[in-house]
């Protein structure tokens, strides 16, 4: 029950939840909370009316047989005698209609809600014309006009949109709604009549029929016919062909004429199309297609777990023939896990552990022993590790661990750094690894990934471990952003003298083109120089020499501190700038 | 609010209307202004305190034996409170209302009056109306009158009620056996149903008789075994019409048979609602392929593609309808199971209608063709049933009647008639509708069936000129 009250927003019924959850001996049954309707309370003398009422009605509208399902209740006087009301009653009773759409949504909604007048019309107004037209003529007469005259209060987008998506369908389909539409004004009657204009092209007879149906007085037909049949020439079609609403008319067909349902030669070779395609179905595939989308589905973890070994043995089976297509469908899969992670996360979890399974220690050294051999099975193998994603980064880190592994160890990590994009987004997780030989693995992998994931590596610059430390730098330098060298930078002020000295080798150890403009950002702050002159120094003299009088420029702030005697350093510095513009002079 | 949270304050109806009749029964013991009333009314009183500090009217509802307090139920858990409850219904009272202003003389006024009733209520008058008189304003008591939200239902049998054909009442009986096994929770047996399918295949699709019993009216509830078997044949009528291989149709046949096992979780009161779903039921029905799809995914030996097929019977053509599986067309023994699935659907009997008859279903399969339903697939179907029976009279779009002397199956809407002057069959002089214009458009159509009677027509075995 707490399992079912948890998720009675996703519709499901006790019944299946009970069965979910293995329980097979206990029936249900729904019972509505009993809702008192908000109405009047109907007096003796209204139910006396209601009785007349109910006699002027046709014989087959007063059937009510079989099982009764009470949605509601209304109060009545203690001196009433009725055992139960329906809608058709209700339809006589209420004089309001809004109140009557409003119960009809409600109905229609499962429950009471705060509908407007017009939205509680618009959503109802199908059932108050099937109600209405269950009364005696008399006061079925009344209730149409009255809802005629509520209709006309809508603003027009709204009562357009009602004719159109209710109101000419209902007329074409049953005729009911031409109760309703002939008691609008003229105007509205060509106005809606028109509207079945464009679709004339495509189903000829439509407004003739419509207009049958409607069955307006004589100058009231003459005078729509003459208004629409201008626009689309109603008056052209057939004079002498009869009413279709004629008494002892069979079945109405003339929408079959809408319909081209003849089996031409396109169809024909439709159909040979389709055989071929039911038998040429690859069922394996199909399988797991519609396995992938049950996944999605279902709610029942143990259901799942079932169907998805079913899965897991046939992706199995096209692991170890080579298939091709297995990487897809792998994607497939955790796509579909991916989809249910937030709300389903037992089910999500299920296909995760698939994927270990199958993306299986023994499986990755089988594809890394097979790259020595054939450089085409490395693109198979990125295709088929980037759809593992999560598990293939698993099950790697797993393998770097072992020691019988060794041999082929270099070569998985050479394969990730290769494609440490793809492998980038689930390895962050591994850098708080408390194993500093994964931490270190990781963050080499991570450099090869490139921009945007030094604030991951930040956090790690200066690691106590001397080893990550340096493979930290390494893999900064590697970026080459300038926010990577920023953190290396940042270093330089370490009070670990051999994390500066190694925050100084990796600044030195830039690469050429990338290093340079890094090189002269940092010298061009005078913060950066004044701090660390030995450092600025050697960069002067590895960059500055021969690159131009670009140089010059960032180069001129350092000859001030030529004569600073105090500071031997800086002033080294100094004339080491001045050096270097002298000698791009030459 | 929960009844619970009522609880907590201290408020229940039982409370209140154990109040009203004790008072009731004070005025009949004690004589007026005596200590004991006015103790009793001030409990009365009291008992309302609460459940008016954040509500202007309070409404207690007596319904089968039970109290609600704004249609939330209350246990009634003893004698003593279930005497109170009897008491009041047994006076025609079913609904106390309390407004807020009520006074204690208004309270005592309204026991007095149901102390003066004696046994019951009486007929003539309502107890609205004689609490106005006594100045009671502030008190309210009714019946209550359920509405049943639909305006008529059937109660159908939940098979035919003959069978015309023997062969088709025992793939009914056996499909009873093993699909209502399934319903009863049981794994689908593939023996069974592989056995249930060769007798369809071999004795009932063949069938004249059973087809026609199968793709007329059915007024029986359709969303039982028969509805499977029927589904079936219809599939294996389609599949063969496409030419399908054994294979092929095995699997069509299965998964046609099983595709709405899903129903077996499904509340029989919403399966069987005599009404129309409301948006939550509805989406509670819209489960079945889900569920239908993983009962057979677990079971062992069906055919591959059998839970597909439950699970996308209600995917549309162009991509729509549920489950939401995107944007994925359905496989094409999906799309062939829904065309026959819908026609079969329509043609039966539903609690809160009548089933649809063969032209009307056959037309709204046209609507959906090419939205919902595959259009080639439609029109394989209906060309299938025989559209206008031999001898049917029509009236065609210029006016003149006729008799369907020959159909096409490439074309079963446009059949040769030969026409009708003066009530008599005008031998030889035949009219093809069937028959295009330059544009291509036809040059008639039928715009109607008629009665023979309409017609006038002499009676005239087809035979003779068919």
């Amino acid at each position: 029950m707490a399992t079912w009250d948890r998720r009675r927003d996703q519709y499901e019924s006790f019944a299946e939840t009970l069965a979910e959850q293995g329980v097979g001996s206990i029936g249900t049954r729904s019972a509505n909370k009993l809702e008192v309707l908000d109405l009047e309370i109907i007096t003796a003398e209204r139910l006396a009316q209601l009785s007349e009422e109910r006699r002027a009605r046709a014989p087959e509208d007063q059937l009510v047989e079989g099982q009764t399902v009470h949605q509601a209740w209304i109060q009545v006087d203690t001196d009433c005698d009725v055992a139960s009301i329906d809608m058709v009653d209700l339809a006589f009773l209420l004089d309001n209609q809004g109140d009557l759409a409003r119960i009809l949504y409600d109905i229609a909604e499962g429950g009471p809600q705060s509908a407007t007048g017009a939205e509680a019309l618009r959503e109802s107004v199908a059932e108050l014309i099937e109600l209405y037209g269950s009364l005696s003529p008399r006061i079925a007469e009344q209730r149409f006009s009255d809802l005629a005259r509520t209709l006309m209060t809508l603003d027009d987008k709204t009562r357009n949109a009602l004719t159109q998506d209710v109101l000419l369908p209902d007329l074409l389909e049953t005729g009911k709604a031409a109760r309703l539409l002939r008691l609008l004004p003229e105007a509205e009657i060509v106005d809606a009549v028109r509207t079945l204009a464009d679709l004339e092209v495509g189903a000829p007879g439509l407004v003739k029929l419509a207009l049958d149906r409607l069955a307006l007085a004589g100058d009231q037909h003459t005078t729509v016919a003459d208004a629409v049949g201008g626009s689309i020439g109603v008056d052209e079609a057939d004079p002498g062909s009869p009413s279709l609403s004629g008494d002892g008319a069979g079945r109405d067909l003339e929408e079959y004429t809408v319909h081209e349902l003849s089996v031409g030669e396109e169809t024909v070779a439709e159909l040979a199309l389709i055989k071929t395609e039911v038998e040429g179905s690859d069922r394996p595939t199909e399988r797991l297609r519609w396995c992938a989308n049950l996944v999605r589905h279902l709610r029942n973890p143990d259901h799942a777990e079932e169907i998805l070994k079913q899965v897991e043995d046939l992706l199995g089976s096209w692991i170890s023939d080579g298939s091709t297509e297995v990487a897809d469908w792998i994607q497939e899969f955790r796509t579909a896990a991916d989809s249910v992670r937030e709300y389903r996360p037992e089910i999500a979890e299920l296909v995760d552990n698939m994927m270990l399974v199958l993306c299986s220690p023994d499986f990755l050294l089988a594809q890394a022993r097979s790259w020595a051999d054939q450089e085409a099975s490395v693109d198979e193998s990125r295709r088929l590790l980037t759809a593992f994603g999560p598990a293939s980064v698993d099950t790697l880190i797993h393998l770097l661990e072992e020691e019988q592994v060794r041999a082929v160890r270099r070569r998985l990590v050479d394969f990730m750094c290769e494609n440490a994009e793809a492998f980038a987004p689930e390895l962050v997780r591994y850098l708080s690894d408390e194993r500093w030989t994964v931490v270190r693995n990781v963050v080499r992998i991570i450099g090869f990934a490139g921009l945007g994931h030094e604030p991951e590596l930040a956090p790690l610059v200066g690691h106590p471990e001397e080893r990550v430390a340096r493979e930290v730098l390494v893999a900064l330098v590697r970026i080459g952003s300038p926010e990577a060298l920023d953190l290396i930078a940042g270093q330089l002020g370490h009070t670990d003298s051999s994390q500066r000295a190694m925050a100084e080798e990796s600044i030195r150890t830039l690469p050429v083109e990338d290093g340079r403009r890094q090189v002269r950002r940092l010298l061009g702050d005078p913060r950066f120089f004044r701090r660390y002159p030995g450092l600025a120094r050697s960069l002067v003299r590895q960059y500055a020499p021969a690159r131009g009088g670009d140089w010059n420029e960032i180069l001129r702030p350092m000859l001030g501190v030529r004569f600073q005697l105090w500071r031997p350093r800086l002033m080294a510095l100094g004339w080491a700038a001045a050096a270097a513009m002298k000698e791009s002079r030459q | 609010m929960s009844e619970q949270e009522l609880d907590a304050r201290g408020l229940t109806p039982i409370t209140v209307l154990r109040a009203l009749t004790g008072l009731r029964r004070n005025v009949g013991l004690y004589p007026p202004g005596h200590s004991v009333i006015e103790s009793s009314t001030r409990d009365f009183a009291r008992s309302l305190d609460r459940p008016f500090q954040d509500r202007d009217r309070i409404r207690i509802e007596i319904v089968e034996k039970t109290a609600h307090l704004e249609g939330y139920p209350y246990r009634v858990d003893s004698h003593a409170n279930a005497d109170a409850l009897t008491e009041l219904q047994q006076l025609g009272i079913e609904c106390l209302q309390i407004e807020r202003e009520v006074g204690p003389e208004e309270l005592a006024a309204t026991a007095t009056l149901l102390h003066e009733l004696g046994d019951r209520a009486p007929s003539e008058r309502s107890l609205r109306d004689m609490l106005r008189e006594r100045g009671v304003e502030g008190v309210t008591m009714t019946k209550l009158v359920p509405v049943e939200t639909r305006s008529r239902s059937y109660d159908w049998p939940e098979a035919p009620l003959e069978v015309l054909d023997p062969a088709y009442g025992k793939s009914l009986d056996s499909a009873h056996e093993s699909i209502g096994a399934i319903f009863d929770g049981a794994t689908p047996d593939p023996d069974a149903l592989r056995s249930l399918i060769s007798w369809v295949a071999e004795q009932v699709v063949d069938s004249s008789s059973a087809l026609s019993q199968i793709l007329s009216v059915k007024r029986y509830e359709n969303h039982t075994y028969c509805h499977s078997v029927n589904v079936a044949t219809l599939a294996l009528l389609l599949g063969r019409r496409l030419g399908l291989n054994e294979e092929a149709l095995t699997t069509l046949a299965e998964s046609a048979l099983l595709h709405d096992v899903g129903k077996r979780q499904i509340p029989t009161e919403i399966l069987k609602k005599p009404g129309p779903l409301n948006k939550r039921e509805w989406r509670i029905i819209q489960r079945h392929p889900v569920i239908g799809a993983g009962i057979l995914a677990r079971a062992s030996g069906l055919e591959a593609l059998t839970p597909m097929v439950a699970l996308e019977h209600h995917r549309e053509y162009k991509p729509g309808g549920y489950p939401d599986l995107g944007d994925q067309k359905p496989h094409l023994l999906s799309q062939i199971v829904a065309v026959v699935d819908t026609y079969e659907a329509l043609t039966g009997a539903r609690p809160y209608r009548e089933p649809l008859v063969p032209e009307e279903a056959r037309l709204i399969l046209a609507r959906m063709a090419g939205e919902k339903l595959n259009p080639a697939l439609v029109k394989a179907f209906v060309s299938l049933v025989t559209f206008f029976p031999l001898g049917s009279v029509v009236r065609t779009s210029r006016g003149e009647v006729g008799v369907v002397v020959d159909t096409s199956e490439s074309n079963p809407l446009h059949p040769v008639i030969e026409l009708v002057e003066n009530g008599t069959r005008a031998t030889g002089l035949r009219m093809d509708l069937a028959e295009r214009d330059g544009s291509g458009q036809y040059v008639r159509h039928v715009v109607e069936t008629l009665p023979q009677s309409a017609a006038d027509l002499k009676a005239e075995p087809i035979a003779a000129s068919a």
